[in-house]
């Protein structure tokens, strides 16, 4: 059974009177810890799909599979309960709580499903351990570099061990080095964890990590191999 | 006659603040004819013939009639001929008739109204004051013997007899302290042995004596400087509840004395459309204070130059008078233009100089030419 | 070009915008509003004041007493007399209204160059004379006669005195005078008759330059005397000293939060903006020009937000000073405030205020952004930091300002107005040192182990300070000032309690049934009552009103039992106190004795009749029912110098504590003589009935300026939110539901009004005690013992946390609601 199940999902924006098509009967699936990248130019609508993904946003039409569970089907409530049990994100702009330190923005996952304090500590040191960020827990992120903020961002998506991880160009603000760096990183952890990774990026260098490539263009895909 | 008449209707509608310049535009105005046209309240007395006047209590107040007046006008002149003018009126008005009700000792049915005036003719400049008071705790009233008629600070007292009568009226840029005496000529009892018919409705007539030539001397003053002065003064005393008749507008009325030794009094009621009433009449009083009287059939007036006021009502000032039988063809001429009285009521009244066939001096009033009362 | 990118993220930001125009208008409008009000009121005593003055620039009086017609009248007879109008006036009871007329009865002939306002102009043949002979003649303001509910022709009720007279509505004035809005006014004769005083005047007014007042002065009798139209002014025209302080106190209060709202919202604004200015100084704008540009945006922001503040203020003033003159009305006399009082100098201070606070609170943000260079501009992380190296500094000169303002107010010498300054710098200073504090207990809190949400929380208030703490000090300022108004209030509630309990020995207190208005006991009824039975003792008591040192004192001639005596507490020493009052020394009030400088055994002028009499200072006692001062003399003393032998008061003590006794015999004497008959208790709670009164508009006054306050916190949480927009976006996208974010915005609030109440109650005890300490002693001379009541700290409190709590509602509300996922797409 499919990790993730798009099905003939449509979105239209509407800006004013114009009438902007994102995605027409869009359907796809991503198969339980498998790593997928989502290519697709500025404006084709990756980030739209990501946020349909997890519930952020909804569809005009068709639905979304969550390992087997429609997201849309969900009241608010669920659908965020959902968000919080299954999805980890990785931001563009690491979108890491400023008011929170390095450590604490990893534990909040945790924090928010109810695990005890000092448990939620060592899995956050474990983790950013893990992404190199070892020492670091006390710091506030703006004083980290940004290389430095999207592996705690890395750390705090996987925190609670979702089913799924959303990165939504994950190495965009990001030099190219640092970037090869962070896209290793976050294939490197979700495959030894098993997480289904479902990569946004306009960088076909960056899909070349992928074990599948989606291209996006259009409001449609076409499965890509990989070169 | 003199402007009396209108004192009812005046202070029925007083304008209280007459010189306040903050007052609220809607100032009441009442025309002369209009306010005239009401008769006092049936309760006054009225004169309906002639009475046997007694002295000297008729000289005092007659508070069952609704008004009455101490009315002295006269030209002095200073020992190097410097002339002035002056004019005292003591209004009295009953306001309700009866006695008053006993609440408060400053209630009254008697309001006392002044008016007071001197025409610098060489300065060319007319000065004049108004003042009121309730005849109520002593703040104004008449009483006699002894002879005394007051208001505030203005008086006119005297002994036993009303002469020598001494009159004090100051004001802040004016005043006069004179000396009134006899002199030789009688008192003259107008109209109908002293009562003055003023239309054919009975009882619309008033009580009328004059005394029309009284030796006067004393001081004057005009701001800060006095002068020594003498003349002749004129004095009329008249009571009545009287009204104007519908047809009735206005009056002018002429008090001269000539160099001769005799007087001319004559007032003209004019009409509606610009007559003259029937009811006008006039005495002429010889040298030995015999007298004639005089019918509007007698005496010719025209007109001979006008003067506007500031609000553009136009007087005439000057004047032909003629008066065939005794030979009298005569200019009326104003020694002063402006000797408009601007107060509670409005009417022109000033010095005059006589010309012509014989030569004197006079006063003139001139009633109800403005819309105003 | 650079104005028009200025003016295009107004627009867009219509909500930012918004908040800050808000910000001002709300700090104009309130200052507006409570300036209003009060100058209203005071207009409205003055309006009074200045219908019965006129023109006058002299008055003659008799003092304590009448003037006798022949002074008036001979005086007007006399050639050369000044304008002079005499007048005869009285308070009077209308049937079936509260509160009490003036009835003012004067010569209309006499009052051409003296008022305006009484101009009787009526065009209806026949007033005149009907104003001059209808005993009973009235006329009326419109205003007053619709509060009367009188028409032209109806019959007026009124009591003077205890005795009744009728008055007939001549005529209802039309025209708009806002005049004699609480005057009866009546012909001088009616006046006479109504009040009793045949033969008597109450004054005369004139008009003198200084060759008359000479002219005048050689002419008046012993007895009577000129004074000047402000020496009147200094004692009569004043209404309580003690409500006008409050309303200048509620007025500085105004001040102070409106000028923290003002802040709040430009540093809010301009906190906002630094992405913008950032990327200008990026492209190369040079820091003057972009200086120019904030400053020029300060501009028209100040000069709308001051508009828009100005008519808010005129209508929420509207409603202010209704309800202050309801209460003078209440209190004083009626006084109908129909027009707003558009007092410049209240348009002057808002508009002043508006301007000038939006400017310097630009001034600063704008030259750090100015100054620094483009990429720093761009990081909020910047600015906080270098508000946060501020807050020691901003602290330290809040501690520097708040010990000026104590020892202004209570150490150095000097007036009501530096005791006011010292309270004002005390606040200020206070307000400077929150942020400080807060950071203190934020360190506190934070170490408490609690959850990620609330830490998180907690620490944002503290990163949020450059924004956050001034909505804190707005709000922390009308706590603050609630407490010290409210505090002081309590204590001087407490100390009259206590001196009136300790006044009122006697069991029952008899006067005469218009005892309001000045009437006097019956000489029979008071022989009557000492021949009683069950009466053990009493004291007599005469009260007359007489200016000394332009004071309007209270002069009480009396005869005092031993337990009376006792009642006095006295603040000098009192040995052989009683043996100098029977010897003709007299009783001095603290406040007169204040004012006067007097000490035990000072000597003291009083008018007379017959001339001044030198009398000596027994002992000063603590009163706090006048201001103006009142005086103790022996009766006998008393009666012999004003060949006065009437009895206002007599305080009754029973034979063997049987009251009831008592009462029932005097209760039987009352069936022929209109007396009333208190017991010492009713008395107690009707004055302290009427010193609530006083203080009501006093709550209200406080109440609006915590409605501001929180308006400004409400207005500093929306823009916060606003800003945060895309942070609440990222924890709905961690899985934070709607509910946490909304307890996230409401508990920071929270934490918001709990710090600001914790800094507000000890500043407002401070305040508290200037208030009592300072002003009220400089004022009134009076002093009081201060007492802090626990339940006024914890009310306010609970205030502060429910101000706080009810502004996060809607911020909570709206971001919890707000669809998180066009933010995240965005930067």
């Amino acid at each position: 059974m499919s990790m993730v199940n798009v099905d003939n999902l449509t979105r239209v924006y509407y800006t004013g009177s114009i009438r902007q098509v994102v995605f027409d009967a869009l359907s796809f699936s991503v198969e339980k810890g498998e790593t997928v990248a989502l290519l697709g130019a500025s404006g084709s609508g990756k980030t739209t799909l990501l946020n349909l993904v997890s519930g952020i946003d909804s569809p005009d039409h068709g639905r979304v599979l969550l390992d087997g569970v429609d997201v849309h089907a969900q009241a608010e409530p669920e659908r965020t309960l959902l968000r919080r049990r299954q999805i980890g994100f990785v931001f563009q702009f690491f979108n890491l709580i400023p008011t929170l330190k390095v450590g604490e923005n990893v534990a909040l996952p945790l924090e928010l499903l109810g695990t005890d304090d000092s448990t939620a500590q060592q899995r956050a040191a474990a983790l950013l351990e893990d992404v190199g960020l070892g020492g670091l827990a006390m710091r506030y992120p703006e004083t980290l570099s940004g290389g430095e903020q999207q592996r705690a961002a890395i750390a705090r998506a996987l925190a609670h061990q979702p089913a799924v991880l959303l990165a939504d160009e994950p190495t965009g603000n990001l030099d190219e080095d640092t970037g090869g760096l962070i896209i290793e990183l976050l294939t490197d952890i979700a495959r030894r964890q098993g997480t289904t990774l479902l990569l946004v990026t306009h960088s076909t260098h960056v899909a070349r990590a992928a074990d599948r490539v989606l291209r996006l263009s259009h409001g449609q895909v076409k499965s890509e191999l990989m070169p | 006659m003199r402007g009396g008449w209108l004192l009812p209707a005046m202070l029925s509608a007083l304008l209280l603040l007459a010189c306040d310049v903050q007052r609220p535009a809607t100032a009441p105005t009442v025309r002369v004819d209009e306010a005239m046209g009401a008769l006092p309240d049936p309760g006054f007395a009225r004169a309906f013939e002639p009475r046997q006047f007694q002295f000297p209590q008729d000289h005092g107040a007659h508070p069952d009639f609704a008004t009455e007046w101490w009315y002295l006008t006269g030209n002095l002149f200073t020992d190097n001929g410097r002339r002035f003018g002056y004019q005292l009126t003591l209004f009295r008005v009953g306001l309700r008739p009866g006695e008053a009700a006993k609440d408060s000792d400053w209630r009254s049915h008697q309001v006392y109204m002044g008016h007071l005036a001197i025409s610098d003719i060489a300065g060319t400049r007319h000065y004049s004051a108004e003042r009121f008071a309730r005849a109520a705790a002593g703040l104004a009233g008449a009483r006699v013997p002894p002879f005394e008629v007051w208001l505030g600070p203005w008086s006119l007292r005297a002994n036993d007899e009303l002469f020598p009568l001494i009159l004090e009226a100051q004001h802040d840029d004016m005043g006069l302290s004179l000396r009134l005496q006899a002199g030789d000529k009688p008192m003259v009892l107008q109209g109908e042995r002293g009562l003055s018919r003023k239309s054919a409705t009975p009882g619309n007539a008033s009580y009328y004596y004059s005394f029309t030539r009284l030796p006067t001397h004393g001081e004057l003053r005009i701001g800060d400087s006095l002068y020594r002065v003498q003349g002749d003064s004129w004095m009329d005393r008249e009571w009545s509840s009287s009204a104007l008749d519908e047809d009735q507008v206005g009056w002018d009325w002429f008090a001269l004395q000539f160099d001769d030794g005799r007087e001319l009094m004559f007032y003209q009621l004019r009409t509606r459309d610009g007559g003259v009433h029937a009811y006008s009449r006039g005495s002429l009083v010889e040298q030995d204070g015999s007298i004639h009287r005089l019918l509007p059939g007698q005496v010719t007036l025209t007109p001979l130059r006008y003067w506007q006021g500031d609000d553009g009502t136009r007087y005439p000032i000057d004047w032909r008078l003629q008066l065939a039988e005794f030979q009298l063809d005569l200019e009326v001429r104003a020694a002063l233009d402006d000797q408009l009285m601007d107060h509670t009521v409005h009417y022109w009244e000033g010095a005059v100089d006589v010309s012509g066939s014989h030569h004197g001096r006079g006063y003139l009033e001139l009633s109800g030419y403005t819309g105003k009362p | 070009m650079l104005l028009r990118a200025g003016l295009r993220y107004m627009l867009r930001h219509r909500w930012q915008g918004l908040l800050a125009l808000t910000g001002i208008a709300l700090g104009v409008a309130v200052v507006l509003a409570v300036d209003l009000a009060n100058s209203g009121a005071r207009a409205a005593f003055e309006l009074s004041a200045q219908q019965l003055q006129g023109r006058a620039t002299h008055r003659l009086v008799v003092p304590g007493a009448t003037l006798p017609d022949d002074v008036y009248v001979s005086l007007q007879r006399q050639s050369g007399a000044p304008p002079m109008a005499p007048v005869v006036n009285g308070w009077v009871g209308v049937d079936g209204m509260p509160g009490r007329y003036q009835l003012v009865g004067f010569d209309l002939f006499a009052e051409a160059p003296f008022r305006t306002a009484l101009a009787l102009v009526s065009n209806r043949t026949g007033f005149t004379a009907d104003w001059l002979t209808q005993p009973g003649a009235l006329v009326l303001s419109a205003a007053a006669a619709r509060a009367l509910s009188v028409a032209q022709g109806d019959t007026l009720s009124i009591v003077y005195r205890g005795r009744p007279a009728r008055l007939n509505a001549l005529q209802i004035e039309t025209y708009d005078s806002a005049a004699a809005d609480d005057l009866l006014l009546v012909d001088i004769a009616t006046a006479k008759s109504v009040l009793g005083m045949q033969g008597q005047l109450s004054y005369v007014d004139l008009i003198l330059d200084a060759d008359d007042e000479q002219w005048i002065r050689q002419r008046i009798p012993t007895g009577v005397e000129l004074q000047t139209v402000a020496e009147q002014a200094k004692g009569v025209t004043r209404l309580s000293a003690a409500f006008e302080l409050n309303l200048t106190a509620m007025s500085l209060l105004a001040l102070l939060v409106g000028m923290f709202l003002i802040f709040n919202a430009m540093t809010f604004s301009m906190v906002q903006r630094r992405t913008l200015l950032g990327r200008l100084r990026a492209i190369g704008v040079t820091p003057r020009e972009l200086f120019s540009l904030i400053l020029l945006e300060a501009v028209i922001l100040a000069v709308l937000g001051t508009i828009v503040g100005l008519v808010f203020g005129v209508w929420l003033g509207q409603g202010l000073t209704r309800l202050v003159a309801a209460t003078v009305s209440e209190l004083y006399y009626n006084v109908s405030v129909t027009a707003l009082n558009l007092d410049a100098s209240s348009f002057l201070i808002a508009i002043g205020l508006g301007v000038l606070a939006t400017l310097t609170a630009t001034l600063i943000p704008a030259w750090h952004a100015a100054r620094t260079p483009p990429l720093t501009t761009l990081s909020r992380a910047a600015l906080e930091q270098a508000a946060r190296r501020g807050v020691p500094l901003w602290a330290l000169l809040g501690l520097v300002l708040l010990a000026a303002g104590l020892l202004l107010a209570l150490v150095l010498p000097g007036g009501v107005i530096m005791s006011f300054v010292g309270l004002f710098s005390l606040v200020l200073g206070a307000a400077m040192m929150t942020p400080m504090v807060i950071r203190v207990l934020h360190g506190l809190l934070a170490r408490a182990a609690l959850p990620g949400i609330w830490r998180m929380g907690v620490r944002d208030l503290n990163r949020h300070l450059s924004r956050l703490g001034i909505a804190v000090a707005a709000l922390m300022v009308a706590l603050s000032a609630s407490v010290g108004v409210g505090v002081m209030v309590e204590s001087m509630r407490g100390a009259v309690n206590t001196w009136l309990s300790d006044l009122l020995r006697a069991d029952l207190y008899v006067a005469a049934e218009a005892f309001d208005q000045g009437a006097t006991l019956d000489s029979a009824l008071v022989e009557e009552v000492i021949q009683l039975p069950s009466v053990a003792a009493l004291s007599r008591y005469r009260d007359r009103t007489l200016p000394i040192a332009g004071r309007r004192v209270l002069v009480t001639g009396a005869h005092m039992a031993t337990p009376s005596r006792e009642g006095f507490e006295l603040l000098s020493d009192a040995s052989s106190v009683w043996q100098a009052f029977d010897a003709g020394a007299v009783l001095v009030s603290e406040p007169l004795a204040y004012h006067l400088g007097l000490t035990p055994g000072a000597s003291l002028e009083l008018p007379t009749p017959e001339g001044s009499l030198a009398v000596q200072v027994a002992a000063i006692f603590r009163d706090y029912a006048s201001e103006h001062g009142r005086i103790f003399i022996n009766e006998a003393v008393y009666r012999k110098a004003w060949q006065d032998q009437q009895v206002n008061t007599l305080a009754l003590f029973a034979r063997n504590g049987d009251v009831e006794a008592m009462r029932r015999e005097v209760s039987e004497l009352a069936a022929h003589h209109t007396i009333v008959i208190t017991p010492a208790g009713a008395i107690l709670e009707e004055s302290m009935a009427v010193f609530d009164r006083t203080f009501r508009v006093t709550e209200v006054l406080r109440a609006v300026s915590l409605i501001v306050a929180f308006i400004g916190v409400l207005s500093a949480l929306m823009a916060l939110q606003l800003e945060r927009g895309k942070e609440y976006a990222v924890l709905r996208a961690l899985g934070l539901t709607r509910g946490q974010i909304a307890g996230l915005i409401s508990g920071e609030s929270l934490l918001m009004g709990l710090l600001a109440a914790c800094v507000a109650l000890p500043t407002g005890v401070l305040m508290a005690w200037v208030l009592i300490e300072s002003v009220q002693r400089r004022a009134f001379g009076w002093t009081m013992p201060f007492s802090v009541d626990g339940v006024l700290l914890l009310q306010t409190l609970l205030v502060g946390l429910l101000a706080a709590g009810l502004a996060a509602i809607y911020p909570a509300w709206r971001s919890a609601h707000r669809d998180p996922a066009p933010q995240l797409r965005e930067d």
